[in-house]
């Protein structure tokens, strides 16, 4: 007899073992394939606010084009009127040309990963032999599915995180006094802080074994080196003198990125605390 | 090393049992542990007494499948754990949210089961093996390995009240079942 909860999430526990290595057997994949577009959802979380509005837009601009609108300057009056009823057919001739657009915008997110699965590939090579061997016997996950894993796990404070990630990050207790930091390591590969300010992400730090770990792949028109005696950055972000993307390394291999979710940060400060990590 | 291997082990009772299992699952068993116990220390020692636990039971026990046999004890000394009051006063992680989702399945918070815990599991695994795959993997992440809404949002690159609402009605279901499977509530 359940008398309450308690058991009932006691029952749980109890269940075919099946259905736990179904878990098992997706975490252990997702490991292996999302090294293969390292750090992989965020890009493409990232882009897809770029991607979406230009879909939108191209869709606008086949209308008009489609409705006359950009056929001459004159009649405009009645162009406009004629844009207005033809745009939803315009849209829904168009939206296998906005197809096209998106899958083009996938092939080069599938392009990054490409280049770099001979890196990965031979660290999962590696690191994937106790994870196979899990005695699974089911479906197996379609690539889409395993490149959804997420590999991250939620730390309390950063000794968890360094302990998952098997290496230290030197990140200062008052790096950010008035944010609050968020933790999170992926096993033997990285360790990650995001600092918010209530709700709102201001930046994230990482440091990793891969050279670029900022698992941010936007083309940013502004793009500098930045050196120190102790270390070197490639900043980049859209307008001079503020930072969206900061990426670099310490003499042991390790990478290191800074990265801001929404509002860039002011260069002068992203360079203040890429000192401070580098101390 | 083969998980047949390491039960080998067991049964000629050799400590190397213990050294090849924590070599092969012991961080994926720290990392269940810390899922519920949202505690390093815990969960460590939570790990420790799996293998412990492990020991004892093999022999006589031959597990099937290892690596869940292993999940399953270290999910239970976590639970345990939690009802120990240091762990409590440290925070029960997402426990207290699990139980106050599975709470809607009981309703009146009284479930008279017939028969033994055997045939509740009966009824959880033909609930689970009626549900769609994607459910059913979302509702063991969940309330097996009590991971967190948003994290399960993350790896299925779901939103989070997709989640949310796939889960509820999982738990409608499991209620309807437990009741069709004579579970009056």
């Amino acid at each position: 007899m359940i008398t309450d909860k308690n058991k009932l999430l006691r029952a749980i526990g109890d269940i075919d073992d099946k259905y736990i290595t179904e878990i098992l057997s997706e975490d252990a994949g997702g490991k292996q394939n999302v090294v293969k577009v390292p750090f992989g959802q965020r890009p493409i979380i990232r882009n897809m606010k770029y991607y979406l509005p230009a879909a939108a837009a191209l869709l606008i601009v086949v209308a008009c084009i489609k409705s006359g609108v950009f056929s001459g300057f004159g009649g405009a009056s009645s162009s406009g009127t004629s844009a207005d009823t033809a745009a939803p057919q315009a849209a829904y001739e168009a939206s296998p040309a906005a197809a096209d657009n998106y899958c083009d915008s996938a092939a080069e997110i599938d392009y990054d990963a490409k280049e770099s699965e001979g890196m990965t590939s031979a660290e999962t090579s590696q690191g994937s032999v106790e994870q196979g061997s899990v005695n699974y016997v089911g479906p197996t996950l379609s690539e889409a599915e395993a490149d959804m894993i997420n590999p991250f796990i939620d730390c309390r404070n950063l000794r968890e995180a360094e302990e998952i990630a098997g290496f230290e990050f030197n990140v200062p207790e008052d790096l950010e006094p008035d944010l609050q930091a968020v933790y999170r390591a992926i096993d033997g590969k990285l360790i990650e802080v995001i600092y918010f300010d209530g709700d709102e992400e201001i930046y994230r730090i990482r440091k990793g074994t891969d050279r670029d770990v900022s698992g941010d792949y936007n083309d940013y028109s502004v793009s500098m080196c930045v050196d120190s005696a102790a270390w070197a950055a490639e900043l980049k972000g859209y307008k001079d003198g503020l930072t969206n993307c900061a990426v670099w390394t310490d003499e042991d291999g390790f990478g290191y990125s800074l990265t801001t979710e929404a509002a860039p940060i002011k260069t002068d400060r992203v360079i203040e605390i890429i000192d401070l990590l580098m101390q | 090393m083969e998980d047949s291997a390491i039960i080998e082990l067991f049964f000629a009772r050799s400590e190397e049992a213990i050294k090849e299992t924590a070599s092969k699952y012991g961080r994926m068993l720290k990392s269940v542990a810390l899922r519920i116990l949202r505690n390093m220390e815990d969960a460590e020692e939570a790990v420790s007494d799996t293998y412990m636990k492990t020991w004892n039971s093999i022999p006589p026990t031959r597990p099937n499948v290892f690596s869940a046999f292993l999940t399953k004890i270290t999910r239970n000394i976590s639970l345990d754990m939690l009802d120990k009051e240091h762990a409590e006063k440290r925070g029960a992680g997402e426990i207290p949210a699990l139980l106050d989702e599975l709470e809607e399945c009981i309703a009146d918070n009284r479930i008279p089961v017939p028969g033994e815990g055997m045939e509740l599991r009966e009824i959880l695994n033909a609930f689970l093996e009626g549900e769609k795959p994607e459910a059913r993997k979302i509702f063991v992440r969940r309330y097996f390995f009590g991971s967190e809404v948003k994290e399960i949002a993350q790896v299925y690159g779901l939103g989070e009240s997709k989640v949310k609402m796939t889960l509820a009605r999982s738990r409608e279901r499991l209620k309807k079942c437990l009741e069709e499977e004579g579970v009056t509530v």
